[in-house]
């Protein structure tokens, strides 16, 4: 069984007066240890599809399975507990808490799981911390770091948790091309030496090449 | 607080407003119900008060304090009750002149022996009177500390003479100086209780009961109505008959004010106005409070975004928020509470209903574990009406639209 299933997958935003269809009967497998990237122009239904994957939406109809769970059935709770065990995300705007500083960002998904305590969270904040060469900034708030470091801290937060999945919409959309490449030397360390799986947006040609599959969307639909 | 400092002070100074005003009510009322010396055991003081007799024939009707006859008949010898007190209601301005020549205005208490047991008063020097001297009325005083000073300067007061309204007493007791909150107490110079009386049935007299250690005030009341009942068959002859007022009373209903001798006191509608005043000073803050978290909280719906992401259950969105905001009302709550204990200790006016002297409590009064846990219990239901919808509304966002929020 694939580490990701999606069956029949629609999604349907209905307002007052129009219904977008944002994703029509997708069905999407990625196994374990891929690292995929999914790509198609603004407004094809890419993030609505990641966000269905991360348990952060719901789809109208068809079913979400993750690391063999039918997720389709999870009551919030326990999604929640399920995205704090299993799922890592990275954002474009990174989406660091402004008023905390970097090790304590870090720290987020940790003190959401139970039986873990400080002296633990600690040795694992400083632990990714060090792989992503951030531990001389871990005083520093997010205000004080450039968009690389900014975005090697979200990195950090996402598999802090040691999660077997990691999404990533559009993760170098807000950095220059050096940035953009670090960032993504970084995700492919993780995904070859963690076997961590990876679901990434991106609109950069050359760097959905340099993973081992796309998926082309066009229209809320898989077109390849 | 995290991301809004300024607004988490107006939030804090707001919140200390609120307790602020609810404590000075609070503590108002506790100065006026918990024992303090010289009333230690306020919570089993009954009082017997004043007596009602009508003549139904003639449409008679009179009202006033007992005499100690009257007192007796109904209060004496009650099941339950530990020692009984006869002493006058209240105080009575009289002049005194002691050696240093000069007239002062003293307050007078005139009480029997057992006065000195049912109260808890500091004996300085010297030694109280006794059931002997009393029962012979006996010109002797037990004075108050500062009474003392000022009739005799610096001499040494115990068996000095000093004069009260043309009657010359001697000074056999220095007892410490009473703080006129403790009304049935209170006195500056006390001397032992006249047990004639102007008339049969009335007088100047209150019984003061202490009840014994855990009888229930039920039970003593049901043998004064009995007394009444027995009192009646007495007054029949005459065509009268007494009008029971729900004696003998307790300290909150004595707090709570006992209008006059032909009323029944209603200790019930003190305390529903009190609940009012509590829930108007608490419900209005609350709402401002809970609007100051709202806007607050909307600065931070893309944190609450990333937290539902990172798999921050809805239960712990709200207990974060509700403990945050706490902590946020227990500092106001703190500086609040110190301004009310300030307040209550320098502006006296507030107690100006305790006879004319402008009184205010002492610190030892106001700083109880009671203070506190009501404070605290304040703040709490602050809190938590305050919260709670800010709180719930949080936790409900769609975690997608919270991160796409701007
Ligand atoms: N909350 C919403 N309500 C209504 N329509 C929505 C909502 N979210 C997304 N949509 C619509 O769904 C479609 C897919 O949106 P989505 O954000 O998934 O696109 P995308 O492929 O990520 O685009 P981009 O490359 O610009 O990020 C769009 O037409 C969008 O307008
Ligand atoms: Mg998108």
């Amino acid at each position: 069984m694939a580490l990701i299933e999606l069956n029949g997958i629609e999604k349907v935003y209905r307002t007052k007066e129009i219904e977008t269809t944002a994703l029509e009967n997708v069905n999407l497998k990625v196994e374990k240890g891929e690292f995929v990237s999914i790509m198609g122009p603004s407004g094809c239904g890419k993030s609505t599809l990641l966000n269905i994957i991360g348990l952060l939406d719901k789809p109208t109809l068809g079913t979400v399975s993750l690391i063999g769970t039918d997720c389709s059935k999870l009551g919030d709770t326990a999604m929640s507990h399920f995205r704090n065990a299993n799922i890592g995300f990275v954002f474009q705007s990174f989406h660091l808490i402004p008023s905390l500083n970097v090790a304590a960002n870090v720290e987020l998904p940790l003190t959401y799981r139970s039986g873990i305590g400080a002296a633990e969270r600690r040795k694992r904040v400083d632990e990714v911390l060090e792989r992503l060469g951030m531990t001389h900034r871990r005083r520093h708030l997010p205000s004080q770091l450039s968009g690389g470091q900014c975005q090697r801290v979200a990195i950090a937060r996402a598999i802090v948790g040691r999660p077997s999945i990691v999404l990533a919409d559009e993760p170098t959309g807000n950095l220059d091309s050096s940035m953009g490449d670090e960032v993504m030397q970084l995700l492919h360390d993780l995904n070859r030496q963690d076997g961590i799986t990876i679901v990434m947006v991106t609109h950069n040609e050359a760097q959905a090449r340099q993973t081992d599959r796309i998926v082309r969307f066009f229209d809320g639909r898989i077109i390849s | 607080m995290r991301t809004q400092p300024v607004i988490g002070w107006v939030t804090i100074i707001g919140t200390a407003l609120s307790i602020f005003l609810i404590m000075v009510v609070v503590m108002m009322q506790q100065v006026s119900i918990l024992s303090f010396a010289p009333e230690t055991h306020r919570d089993r003081m009954l009082y017997g008060m004043f007596i009602h007799i009508v003549q139904p024939e003639n449409g008679g009707d009179s009202s006033s304090g007992m005499s100690y006859q009257t007192a007796k008949k109904l209060y004496d010898g009650l099941d339950g009750v530990e020692d009984i007190s006869y002493n006058n209601n209240g105080v009575i301005p009289c002049d005194a002149r002691g050696t240093t020549d000069r007239v002062i205005s003293v307050d007078l208490h005139s009480t029997d022996e057992a006065f000195w047991r049912i109260y808890d008063f500091d004996l300085i020097e010297g030694r109280f009177y006794d059931a002997a001297e009393v029962g012979a009325g006996s010109n002797l005083a037990v004075i108050c500390e500062s009474t003392a000073a000022a009739l005799f300067g610096g001499e040494h007061p115990v068996g000095q003479h000093f004069m009260l309204d043309h009657n010359d007493f001697e000074v056999i007791g220095i007892v410490g100086d009473v703080s006129p909150l403790a009304s049935k107490a209170y006195g500056q110079v006390f001397i032992p209780i006249s047990l004639e009386s102007w008339d049969p049935e009335f007088g100047n007299v209150i019984a003061s009961m202490l009840v014994k250690d855990g009888v229930d005030f039920g039970h003593i009341s049901e043998q004064v109505r009995a007394r009444y009942a027995e009192f009646d068959s007495e007054l029949a002859a005459d065509g009268k008959e007494t009008v029971y007022h729900g004696s003998p009373y307790d300290q909150e209903t004595i707090a709570g004010g006992v209008d006059g001798s032909n009323t029944t006191p209603d200790p019930e509608s003190g305390r529903r106005m009190r609940m009012i005043i509590y829930i108007i000073l608490l419900i209005v803050p609350a709402i401002n409070l809970s609007s100051m978290l709202h806007s607050r909280l909307r600065h931070r719906v893309n944190e609450i975004g990333v937290e539902r992401a990172f798999g921050c259950t809805r239960r712990r969105i709200i207990s974060d928020i509700i403990s945050e905001s706490l902590i946020v009302t227990v500092a106001g709550g703190l500086i609040g509470l110190v301004a009310a204990i300030v307040f209550a200790m320098c502006y006296s006016g507030l107690y100006s209903d305790f006879g004319d002297a402008a009184v205010s409590p002492s610190l030892s009064m106001l700083l109880r574990p009671q203070t506190f846990a009501y404070a605290l219990v304040a703040c709490f239901i602050l809190n938590i009406i305050s919260a709670a919808v800010p709180a719930w509304q949080a936790s409900r966002l769609n975690p997608v639209e919270a991160l796409n929020a701007r």
